[in-house]
């Protein structure tokens, strides 16, 4: 802005009158006929263009940073693998707690974590394991002591999970020490629509 | 002023705009490219960068299947797997177990295998990584009949070592 008007004033003293205006700004375009640009005058006028050609560059090269950024497949990777994990922690310790005095309410948050096989298994236990669960009287709290994943690949992905059970008596039994169990679990998971789903949930058995 | 100076400066002021937009939008590229580059996910290579994962991977099977196998015929095995391999506060635990491992072992005729079932990697940067690691550990006894096995999860913080990783923290879960 101040540079623009001292470019005009420093011409218009020089050339005078009226016609001084045409001269002054579109000097490097080559229509100045009375006064030639000296050298000076000359690297002014094209100093904004020169500017505008470095904008240029700087603009192309941050979009190009950027898009490479939000493309890039490692970062991509990176993401997924750690919405993965936050998925398995959840939705394994779902699967490891029911609430006897909430069976359907268990069923239906073990109905919402799975898909696939396991998904029909948990929402197609018929109304005599219902019960059974009802009558058990126990309450089963996973937590997840530590998960990580071992494979992502696409849409699938395989996290191992070690759970801390504690089963709690709250029937007749209820004045009984809660007792607390370590499991070992792989976890397969799904991708469906966005959301990482339970698909297997296997115990890791030691092998001999 | 006349319309047409005003014209003029606003022709002349044309390309220093257009100019400071670009440069805006060059810098606020930058910026976001950063951004996205610098979160922690994207500075945790664990399964983004494959070779290194797989070398962290062998060099914990190796260290865990070395370091709890024990064998009371050749105790000093053990111990050197551990010198060799442990550093800092693995030392430590595995003193800890070693001890109450040694007094008893020549007695029982105590042999211990380890075996890593997996090993899934959480965090990896250059020079740290952390795992999480299934093991299965058969132990036989002088009186018993059969072997028995445990099942154990450890958690595992490795430094870069050189070319190599070190085990600088374990513990069991």
């Amino acid at each position: 802005m101040t540079l623009d008007t001292r470019t005009e004033q420093e011409v218009d003293p020089g050339t005078g009158s009226d016609p001084s205006d045409d001269t002054a700004a579109p000097e490097d375009a080559g229509t100045a006929g009375a006064a030639v640009p000296t050298r000076a005058q000359r690297l002014r006028g094209a100093l904004p263009w020169l500017v505008l050609v470095v904008a240029v560059v700087v603009a192309a090269l941050g979009g190009r940073s950027w898009w490479a950024a939000e493309h890039d497949a490692g970062l991509h990777r990176a993401a997924e693998r750690d919405a993965v994990l936050v998925a398995a922690r959840t939705h394994v310790a779902t699967l490891t707690t029911m609430d006897s005095g909430d069976v359907a309410g268990g069923l239906d948050a073990w109905g919402a974590a799975t898909t696939g096989m396991l998904h029909d298994q948990m929402t197609g236990i018929d109304e005599g394991s219902r019960e059974m669960l009802d009558a058990l009287g126990t309450t089963s709290v996973g937590r997840v002591v530590d998960a990580a994943v071992l494979e992502l690949d696409g849409a699938t992905a395989t996290v191992l999970v070690t759970v801390e059970v504690t089963v709690t008596e709250t029937g007749e039994d209820a004045a009984a020490e809660p007792t607390v169990k370590r499991n070992r679990f792989a976890a397969d998971l799904r991708e469906v629509d966005g959301t990482w789903l339970l698909e297997n949930l296997q115990q890791v058995a030691v092998s001999l | 002023m006349s319309a047409a100076t005003i014209g003029k400066r606003l022709a002349l002021l044309g390309p220093w705009l257009a100019a400071a937009l670009l440069v805006g939008f060059g810098v606020y590229g930058f910026v976001q490219a950063d951004g996205l580059r610098s979160t922690p996910a994207a500075e945790n290579h664990a399964l983004v960068d494959a070779a290194g994962t797989a070398e962290v991977q062998a060099a914990a099977t190796q260290t865990l299947t070395r370091v709890l196998s024990f064998d009371y015929t050749a105790p000093e095995a053990t111990t050197a797997a551990a010198d060799e391999l442990l550093r800092g506060d693995a030392r430590e635990e595995f003193d800890v177990l070693y001890d109450g491992l040694a007094e008893q072992a020549p007695g029982q005729e105590l042999v211990l295998t380890a075996r890593v079932s997996s090993v899934a990697l959480q965090d990896l940067t250059d020079d740290t990584a952390r795992a999480l690691v299934f093991l299965d550990q058969t132990s036989q006894r002088a009186g018993d009949a059969e072997t028995s096995v445990s099942a154990a999860q450890i958690s595992v913080a490795l430094e870069r070592d050189g070319s190599g990783w070190t085990v600088t923290e374990l513990t069991p879960l």
